[in-house]
């Protein structure tokens, strides 16, 4: 009897641990992670085509199973089903019958052999398309009179683009420091984002300038 | 009886100690793995770099931009995208949207990371690189910011 009681008051500790967590626990579970995320990932790789995606274009035909839409001389098909939802561009739900021909649209769906439209929002691409050029050239001239200077591109010395700025011009260094207008100089290398001028050929507004030459003038110091 | 006492609690004693160590002993001994474990569950080199962290390709082609992420007509459902690729080293990179236009320089391998915040509904990105030549590339994204689900 007292040999049991013995044996068991010693031996009850060694029994009685709780269960630690072992570290070859969480490496195991992080493995599992892990080897789902590469699973997810190769799934997706080897099938992107499976991804939501959102398509944009203007309405060319239109049926109830199917819409074709064009988008920069490229045509894309769209496959409809009864779940697909018709979304107005104020944001409210309208019927298939709305989506007329001409009409710009949003579809998102998924992009398997067709586009399987699920979603498809009417929309002005107008109001997302924008119209920028950026040039680098060196600056030829600046205008003592008026915020205009005249570019020679890089690699077309017979391109010249006249360049109007305005307050709203955004011009730096390469270093992303603000600088003046009267920091451009002819001679330095620019690069210039540009709107057309609609009116006058060659002609453009500068949204924004990169002064790849500007150096700033040494600070002077008192003596 | 006391040394009878005595001794039951001596190999009492014995005993209890003998079990405990035994057992604490086969415990702190390591378990290595079996191989066919190892085998399993050790990530291949492939799969590591597809899966926890996507290299991006440092171009070494002159004029030549990439963008890896976004990617064309993808959805996203944050306004917050980050524009990441690669062009040519210390290219002069430029991010254009309807109503932005922010500029950074790529670093010495051609890598380039810019934080864009996008208009809800599709915005078109326009990205162009200008490299130490003045050579120009560019190349043009559509990217839709919405939370519909579908």
């Amino acid at each position: 009897m007292i040999w049991i009681f013995i044996f068991l008051l010693l031996a009850r500790p060694a029994f009685a641990q709780t269960p630690t967590v072992d570290s070859s626990d969480n490496i195991q579970t992080i493995r599992e992670v892990v080897q789902q995320k590469v699973m997810e990932k190769l799934k997706q790789i080897s099938n992107p085509g499976s991804a939501k995606r959102a398509i944009v274009g203007k309405v060319i035909q239109a049926d109830t199973s199917s819409i074709t839409i064009e988008y920069k001389n490229s045509t894309r098909k769209l496959t409809l089903s009864p779940e697909t939802v018709y979304v107005s561009s104020s944001g409210s739900k309208i019927s298939l019958d709305k989506v007329k021909i001409g009409q710009d649209i949003i579809a998102m769906g998924l992009n398997n052999t067709n586009f399987e439209a699920k979603r498809i929002v009417l929309t002005d691409l107008k109001k997302v398309s924008f119209s920028r050029t950026v040039v680098v050239g060196k600056v030829v001239d600046v205008s003592r009179t008026t915020p205009v200077f005249t570019l020679i591109s890089s690699k077309n010395k017979n391109d010249l683009f006249q360049i109007k700025t305005d307050t709203k011009t955004d011009i730096g260094d390469k270093n992303q420091q603000k600088i003046k207008l009267t920091d451009v100089k002819a001679g330095q290398k620019i690069i210039a984002i540009l709107t057309p001028d609609l009116k006058i050929s060659k002609t453009y507004y500068a949204l924004k300038l990169i002064n790849l030459d500007y150096t700033p003038s040494p600070t002077p110091t008192k003596k | 009886m006391i040394k009878e006492l005595f001794l039951a609690l001596t190999l009492g004693a014995l005993l209890g100690f003998g079990i405990t160590g035994t057992y604490l002993a086969v415990k702190k001994k390591p378990v290595s793995p079996p191989p066919v474990a190892v085998l399993e569950t050790t990530p291949t080199p492939v799969q590591t770099n597809i899966s926890i962290t996507p290299t991006v390709p440092v171009n070494t082609n002159d004029n030549q931009l990439t963008v890896d992420s976004p990617e064309n007509e993808s959805v996203v459902t944050s306004s917050q995208v980050t524009v990441k690729g690669s062009a040519s080293p210390l290219s002069t990179i430029i991010i254009t949207t309807a109503t932005q236009t922010a500029y950074i320089t790529a670093d010495n391998g051609g890598l380039f990371s810019h934080n864009l915040t996008l208009d809800s509904g599709v915005n078109l990105i326009q990205i162009d690189a200008v490299d130490s030549t003045d050579n120009l590339s560019t190349t043009q994204l559509l990217v839709t910011y919405s939370t519909a689900k579908f």
